[in-house]
Order: structure tokens, then C-alpha cells, then sequence
């Protein structure tokens, strides 16, 4: 019964869609930015940002990811070598509603993971394959201290 | 030589996206390909419904000239805009993005 409703729901929204497009455009930008994220969660968000180099908005923990796209994504760290517990900050949204929504909207990103590494998002689950898969992230995480440099991992001769 | 000339075309119809979406698509595929073939002019586009049922779950491919100078997050945030109300139904959705040459 439940795919038969979604799938609906999505053929639904082919028509109805459209006017619920035109209807947001029309209104100030503001007005759509302080309908869900409150102060209090905008502030739990800035903090965690500004005080940790790398966090992680996901489904499940680092241990226990409860969605693949999250699971993928803490791989990824671990074959980089973060070191999880010292220098990764994960915030459960499943646990959270307000903060489930809240991440999405003060992200502008629809979806969950999100990695902020220095206070900046860099994206979800499929940046951050990319990025894994072109040397973009491990130059990023050496950059930011969150991994050492393979060089000088090894102890000298 | 007839080899040649089988690569040849390979690459020439590998190049035309087609403004209506392919007769194999489901519903949900087609309506994603239809938004997004109006919205980027795609040389590329590819729409695959990836839940195993339910569709809730897809994979999509956008390679366009609309992206050129934009960085990923860039690129995907205009996609994501672009099937914002889609993408609130969906569980997940995997997103390959690129700027055509």
C-alpha cells in the first residue's frame, strides 16, 4: 500500500505542483526562512558548526547509521581516517524533528547527510563520494587538520 | 570499416536528449525527466527509479551547460530547486551532476 501511495502522490504533484512552485516564488524569501528553523535550533546548528571542524546532520550515528546514504558517508570518513570520536560532531536528526527540518532549511538542502567541515557546507552523501573518489576530500581534511598527511603518518627511518 | 561507422553513430545519438521521455520510463521517471529536460536543456539526462518499487528512491544524471562555472553544490542546489516538491516525498535520491563541454 505505501508504494502505491507514494507513487501517486508523485504523479500528483505533476499538476498540483506548479502552483504551489508559483505561489512560494511570489513571497519575499524571508518569509520561507523563518517558518520552520527557530532561533533556538538555528543557534544548536551555528554552534556545532562554528565550534567543530567537522559535523555531520544524519540519520542514525556514526556506529549505527540508519540510512545508506549516512551509512556511505561515515565509510568514507573512516577510509580517510578521521578519527570519528575525537574530531567528528554527529547530530542524530532522527532523534530531533525540529532539528531535522531545521538542518534542511537552514542548509537550503533537501536531504540527509549533511557535512559542514570549518563552518561551511560541502554537501551530502553524493558531493562527498565524489569528492572521496577525485582527492578533493582527503586535500580538504589534511587542509582543515582532520587527517594527517600520508607522508607523515608513518614514523621516520 | 563497419565498425567505424556503428561507433560513429553511437556517439552522434548519445548526444541527442530527447525532449519527450523515453517510452521505457515509469511515471515518476518521466515526470523528473520532463521538469528537468525544461529547466537545464540537458545534453545529457538520465532518470532511473531506483526504490525497487516504491519510488521513492532515484537516480539522476544531469549534464548541462546551464552548470558551467558552478561548483557541485552549486549545480546539485539548482536540481534540488528544481524538483523541490518531489524531492520532499522521495527517501533519498542519488544526483550526478556536470557542466557540458
Amino acid at each position: 500500500m505505501n508504494f502505491l501511495r507514494s507513487a501517486s502522490t508523485l504523479a500528483l504533484r505533476s499538476t498540483a505542483g506548479s502552483h504551489i512552485l508559483t505561489r512560494r516564488a511570489a513571497l519575499p524569501a524571508t518569509t520561507f526562512a523563518v517558518r520552520h528553523l527557530s532561533d533556538s535550533t538555528k543557534k544548536v546548528i551555528e554552534d556545532a558548526i562554528s565550534g567543530n571542524k567537522l559535523v555531520v546532520f544524519m540519520k542514525g550515528t556514526p556506529r549505527a547509521p540508519m540510512c545508506g546514504f549516512s551509512r556511505a558517508v561515515m565509510q568514507i570518513f573512516d577510509v580517510q581516517g578521521v578519527d570519528m570520536e575525537k574530531s567528528l560532531k554527529s547530530f542524530n536528526i532522527l532523534e530531533d524533528e525540529e532539528l531535522r527540518s531545521g538542518i534542511k532549511e537552514f542548509s537550503s538542502w533537501p536531504t540527509i547527510p549533511q557535512v559542514y567541515i570549518n563552518g561551511e557546507f560541502v554537501g551530502g552523501c553524493d558531493i562527498m563520494v565524489t569528492m572521496h573518489q577525485n582527492g578533493e576530500l582527503e586535500e580538504l581534511l589534511i587542509k582543515e587538520g582532520l587527517v594527517e598527511p600520508e607522508t607523515e603518518a608513518h614514523p621516520r627511518d | 570499416m563497419p565498425t567505424r561507422l556503428i561507433s560513429t553513430s553511437r556517439v552522434v545519438l548519445s548526444d541527442i536528449v530527447s525532449a519527450s521521455p523515453p517510452a521505457s520510463l515509469n511515471d515518476g521517471e518521466k515526470h523528473l525527466y520532463s521538469k528537468l529536460f525544461e529547466k537545464f536543456q540537458p545534453s545529457k539526462l538520465v532518470v532511473q527509479d531506483i526504490s525497487g518499487g516504491c519510488g521513492s528512491m532515484y537516480q539522476v544524471e544531469v549534464v548541462s551547460p546551464a552548470f558551467k562555472g558552478l561548483n557541485m553544490v552549486k549545480q546539485h542546489r539548482l536540481v534540488n530547486e528544481t524538483l523541490k516538491e518531489e524531492i520532499k516525498t522521495m527517501h533519498g535520491i542519488r544526483l550526478t551532476t556536470k557542466a557540458a563541454a
